[in-house]
């Protein structure tokens, strides 16, 4: 039932009154023989409404009474990253870190939510644990390069903002991905594409809606070109082979 | 025989319909080059931007995306020193088409799929129509 909350927070458009009506009704079972299992899933019914707080208590009290706390600790780094609450996913990584470096699972679904929503470098850190494992990572796509020249939180600001926008505009972006673009004359941009399942030409009116929103924010690392956000049209048809869904 | 920016596109378009990467690559590729050149004529009229390299004496593509951003126009035209958020539009446009065609270029490990190369066309597209916007909106502002 959990992968139908995130089915429906990873919707292309916004879920109707109808979904998280029926998701509702369907989760009132599992209160009977899993109450922990019960207040996750209030979550993922909060976080389909928006109702930020509701989302955070329940979750809390999820991770407090959990036998899986760290699965807990995923799943809700998972939904804020896919609510777009860009701070709160680095803080809560931060606040939750030993847990996550414990486990395996938990370190894949952070390096997920950190790049989708922006953290680049630390989401790098999180796949070197990987690599450390034995595992493979998100790869960096050079993006370790610029760790120290270009403002992490700058480009989780520029990211989270263009998150935010494509919500707003009833969008969202299905998976991110970040490249290091190397200029001759210049230090190196970041280049972010956010996947969203929407026709080409429907999703570069929206992008060009999103250059101006850009401009007017006036975050520094994207008015001087440090990092840049574009859009993708996403065909689900078409294989994945980057995922970065958080 | 000389070629226009819409030459240009319109190449990138038919090779777009195909379904082998490399296609796919080099009409991300043309239809940077068809924007390119759609802004060239405007930025060529444009100072030098503060990071020109001295004695340099053509618009580079970094160049072209600096002009735009610090959107000198005083000597060109006096309409378009109230076009600010088209500017700012554009300059972020012309800087995405470019960092798109820069990693269908050179990063052939990753994979580049049909719809990447729909959204650069599209992209393209906008940024021709805005240019050709630009430009009548100037020749109506000439006439008047």
């Amino acid at each position: 039932m959990v992968d139908v909350g995130v089915a429906l927070l990873r919707k292309a458009t916004p879920p109707t009154e109808l979904d998280i009506r029926r998701f509702e009704k369907e989760i009132e079972v599992v209160s009977r023989f899993d109450p922990v299992g019960y207040l996750e899933l209030r979550a993922y019914a909060a976080a389909l409404r928006d109702q930020e707080a509701d989302v955070d208590t329940l979750f809390e009290r999820a991770m407090a009474i959990s036998s899986q706390r760290t699965g807990a600790i995923t799943r809700y780094l998972a939904v804020l990253a896919l609510t777009a609450r860009t701070d709160a996913v680095i803080t809560h990584f931060r606040n939750h870190r030993e847990e996550i470096c414990n486990d395996i699972a938990a370190l894949r679904g952070a390096q997920r939510a950190l790049i989708f929503s922006g953290w680049f470098a630390t989401g790098n850190a999180v796949g070197a644990e990987i690599a450390k494992r034995g595992l493979t990572p998100i790869p960096t796509h050079d993006t370790e390069l610029v760790e120290t020249l270009i403002s992490e939180a700058e480009v989780a600001s520029a990211v989270g903002f263009s998150h935010r926008f494509l919500r707003r505009r009833g969008a969202r972006a299905k998976y991110v991905q970040v490249v290091l673009i190397p200029h001759e004359d210049a230090d190196p941009s970041l280049f972010y594409q956010l996947g969203v399942e929407m026709p080409a030409g429907e999703l570069a009116e929206v992008e060009w809606e999103l250059f101006g929103a850009l401009a007017d924010a006036a975050i520094p690392a994207e008015q001087q070109g440090h990092v840049r956000v574009a859009l993708v049209s996403w065909d689900c048809a078409e294989e994945n082979d980057a995922d970065h869904a958080a | 025989m000389p070629i226009t920016p819409h030459d240009l596109k319109d190449f990138a378009e038919r090779i777009a319909q195909s379904a082998d990467e490399t296609q796919l690559r080099a009409a991300i590729s043309r239809g940077y080059y068809a924007a390119f050149h759609a802004v060239l004529p405007l930025a060529a009229r444009l100072p030098e931007s503060g990071k020109c390299l001295a004695g340099r004496r053509y618009v580079s593509h970094r160049e072209m995306y600096e002009r735009l951003v610090e959107w000198r126009t005083g000597a060109v035209h006096p309409m378009l020193s109230r076009m600010i958020a088209t500017k700012s539009v554009l300059a972020r446009a012309i800087d995405v088409s470019r960092f798109a065609r820069e990693k269908a270029d050179y990063r052939i490990e990753d994979t580049i799929r049909y719809a990447d190369a729909q959204s650069q066309l599209e992209r393209t597209a906008l940024i021709l129509r805005s240019m050709a916007q630009l430009e009548a909106e100037l020749k109506r502002g000439d006439a008047a």
